[in-house]
């Protein structure tokens, strides 16, 4: 009897202890990687005054001990002006970013506001996740605000006609060149184009022991590195008119470009196995001469390198254009949000007062608005000055020459068809067939264009 | 009335099963939700044409995926092979080196559970610090295993172990390897300490040498638990997503892509879950005909 009874005893505990499990509020998703800005979320509403609850879903942009609390302060001060508004802040970590938002449309708990990595929109508006935000701009329009912006920032996120999400903050790449070893090496003057670069190599090569260029050649930054070099040579992986382009001349010249440097020696043969991480260290530890990366408020930590490295300036390639990558990072509403103008409301204020958020977060991203640029943060050390001056102004997106983000940039980003192009070079030995290399991408480009339809 | 056997329980009682049954089944239907449910959705999804970029017009297809997957995917057949060829070099490495380290640790030997401990530090670190690890460890330029090879005079040129296509293979199998050997040493060695060690003295008086002994006695005692192990590492290492993503991201130019990493990218970044669960049905269909001929050849 003591038996059964001490048997039933535990059933009823184990069925109460997954009930309890089981119990989740409204919003979560369940992911781990999201945290809590520590808001009081299990804070009861009084049903006569229920505030507005407007949930901001912000990647983790910049450092987990300053960034946080910068944003949470932006979105306190909207709070101050909406008395009957609660904006909660959740930080979103990078890894499975993507999965946590499709998770979170699929099963109709996605936040209201959120700022997400540049080539999300076009995904999130073919599955009608999005609220247009036209409005703000015809606000902007009558408040003098609109032409603060460039047009192509706007034009990034227009689909069909209409702007889905807004441009708040832009992330460039650049060359950092190490200038004791230009001078050791004997390079009087800065190259103009990429015959130029070559050449400053190549006696990097001959003078000092450093290795002349390095950046990742394994991770998906590898197709940042691919890119640079397209844009600088006026191409891309498609046409304006989104046709495959990869076969096309200037892209066999770009596989040329790195079959070169190969060759040459001007480039670790282990390249293709870098990681980003990999390469920062090397730049780093001073074994670099010209480095590429997005631009680092930790170069500054390092004597040695902030001392000693400058911003390249931008070159073009013999035929090609003046201009260098970047990605301009959107904020959006979803579609799903119950409090739809309020959260436009929200956006439209973050987009205005977000210059804190740039120059007193850590995060080391630039204002697309213009009046942003002139802070002097902006010019307050040789980094900041040298990509507002030397890269800012020629910088182009990733889809460059397309206008915008289009259906299959997620796929040829995503399985990242750039970076393999340049891992087929970077495993030649200096040998590659470059026409074979790029005839073979451009097939799996019109694959991805023609699925994607 | 049942006889109470020599403790005072009412054995009758306990051999009725539908209390046991009734206790069980809470726990049952939450597996039942969280594995069988998922399982039959996805095999459901295997037969349509359901798309991220357009989940509200799905249809029916039927083999229409599979039969794509097998006749028309250029990259299916090179992954497939790597997949199967990956996990059997990596179940056998590990299996060898886990028999090997539960041989020595079954000894009675000095600071026998410091060992043991220390041997189970690569099955125990997170992925994230392994792979971070490696890939410092074996970094052409900076890394140690590169510079000690060159310092002692035994190579000239660095090994590039995540850039010589001709070597990359191996270095994810060698770091499966590394990762996997601590579950089968366990297993391998609740197996050994399990066997009376009165047979080996037979052995010895018969004249029997340690590898006679291993292979005509310790072996045939190890076959259930070799069954057991190998069938459950050929799983964990077919479905194995994080090693080699972590590692090269299935790089340089697809070298190491394995079927768990390509079914991601078709379901994330091609948003065609459709196809991607098909691969996923395919890769269930693999494991249970390797199971099966596993247990046969272990019979």
């Amino acid at each position: 009897m003591l038996k059964r009874l001490g048997c039933i005893f535990l059933f009823i505990c184990m069925i109460l202890s997954m009930a309890a499990c089981g119990a989740e509020s409204g919003k979560q998703t369940g992911n781990q990687a999201v945290q809590s800005s520590g808001q009081n979320a299990g804070e009861k509403e009084k049903k006569t005054q229920e505030p507005v609850r407007i949930v901001f879903w912000d990647m983790a942009w910049g450092p987990a001990d300053t960034y946080p609390k910068v944003v949470e302060s932006v979105a306190k001060k909207f709070e101050e002006g909406n008395p009957n508004v609660k904006v909660e802040v959740q930080q979103i970590a990078w890894d499975n970013n993507y999965q946590v938002f499709l998770t979170a449309i699929s099963s109709g708990t996605a936040p209201d506001v959120a700022t997400v990595s540049s080539a999300l929109p076009i995904q999130f508006n073919s599955m009608g996740a999005l609220t247009p935000l036209d409005s703000i701009l015809e606000e902007w329009k009558k408040e003098g605000k609109y032409a603060d912006t460039e047009q192509a920032d706007y034009d990034t996120f227009t689909f069909d006609g209409k702007v889905m999400a807004l441009p708040w903050q832009l992330d460039p790449r650049a060359l950092f060149y190490r200038k004791d070893v230009f001078e050791k090496a004997g390079i009087t003057k800065l190259p103009e184009d990429w015959d130029g670069f070559l050449e400053a190599l190549r006696k990097i090569k001959k003078n000092t022991d450093v290795i002349p260029f390095v950046s990742s050649g394994a991770d998906s930054f590898s197709h940042h590195v691919f890119y640079h070099f397209q844009i600088i040579n006026n191409t891309g992986m498609v046409t304006k008119d989104l046709k495959a382009d990869m076969a096309g001349k200037k892209n066999i010249e770009v596989l040329t470009l790195f079959n070169t440097m190969v060759k040459e020696g001007l480039v670790p043969e282990g390249m293709v196995g870098y990681k980003l991480a990999d390469a920062q260290k090397l730049f780093y530890s001073g074994k670099v001469a010209v480095f590429l990366d997005a631009p680092r408020l930790q170069m500054l930590q390092y004597p040695e390198i902030a001392n000693n490295t400058a911003v390249l300036p931008v070159f073009k390639a013999p035929e090609g254009i003046k201009a260098s990558p970047g990605w301009t990072n959107p904020i959006l509403v979803f579609k799903q949000s119950k409090n739809a103008e309020m959260a436009k409301q929200f956006t439209k204020y973050y987009c205005d007062n977000v210059l804190p958020v740039l120059t007193k977060s850590g995060l080391c991203a630039f204002p697309v608005k213009k009046s942003f640029l002139s802070d002097p943060y902006f010019k307050s050390n040789w980094l900041l000055k040298g990509i507002s001056e030397e890269v800012l102004p020629y910088t182009l997106p990733g889809f460059y020459p397309a206008r915008a983000y289009y259906p299959a940039y997620g796929q040829i980003n995503g399985e990242n068809y750039a970076g393999i192009a340049l891992q087929n070079v970077l495993t030649a030995g200096g040998k590659a067939d470059c026409e074979a290399i790029a005839k073979k991408i451009n097939q799996d480009v019109e694959n991805a264009l023609k699925s994607s339809k | 009335m049942a006889d109470k056997g020599e403790h005072g329980v009412n054995s009758k009682k306990l051999e009725n099963p539908t209390l046991g049954y009734i206790l069980i089944l809470p726990a049952v239907l939450i597996v039942l939700v969280i594995r069988l449910y998922p399982m039959l959705y996805g095999f459901y999804m295997s037969l349509t044409d359901y798309s991220l970029v357009r989940p509200d017009k799905v249809e029916f297809v039927g083999l229409k995926n599979f039969i794509d997957l097998i006749t028309t995917d250029e990259k299916f057949y090179s992954i497939i092979v790597f997949s199967l060829v990956y996990t059997v070099c990596v179940v056998g490495l590990s299996y060898i080196i886990g028999m090997i380290m539960a041989l020595l640790l079954n000894r009675d030997i000095k600071c026998r559970g410091f060992f043991r401990t220390l041997a189970l530090i690569p099955w125990a670190i997170p992925p994230v610090v392994g792979a971070t690890n490696f890939l410092w460890i074996l970094n052409d330029e900076f890394g140690i295993v590169n510079i000690v090879l060159k310092s002692m005079g035994l190579i000239k040129n660095s090994i590039g172990f995540f850039s010589d296509m001709s070597v990359v293979r191996l270095t994810v199998i060698i770091y499966g390897a590394w990762k996997s050997f601590p579950f089968m040493m366990i297993v391998l060695l609740s197996g050994l300490q399990s066997i009376p060690t009165e047979i080996y003295d037979s052995a010895k008086i018969d004249g029997s040498g340690p590898v006679r002994s291993f292979i005509h006695m310790t072996l045939p005692f190890l076959k259930q638990v070799t069954f057991i192990s190998i069938t459950l590492m050929l799983i964990w290492t077919f479905n194995g997503f994080e090693d080699i993503y972590l590692l090269t991201e299935g790089g340089p130019v697809n070298r190491t892509m394995v079927l768990p990493i390509y079914t991601y990218y078709t379901a994330f970044y091609r948003g065609n879950m459709g196809y991607a669960a098909s691969i996923a049905v395919l890769m269930s269909i693999i494991l249970l005909a390797v199971s099966i001929l596993n247990k046969k050849a272990t019979d």
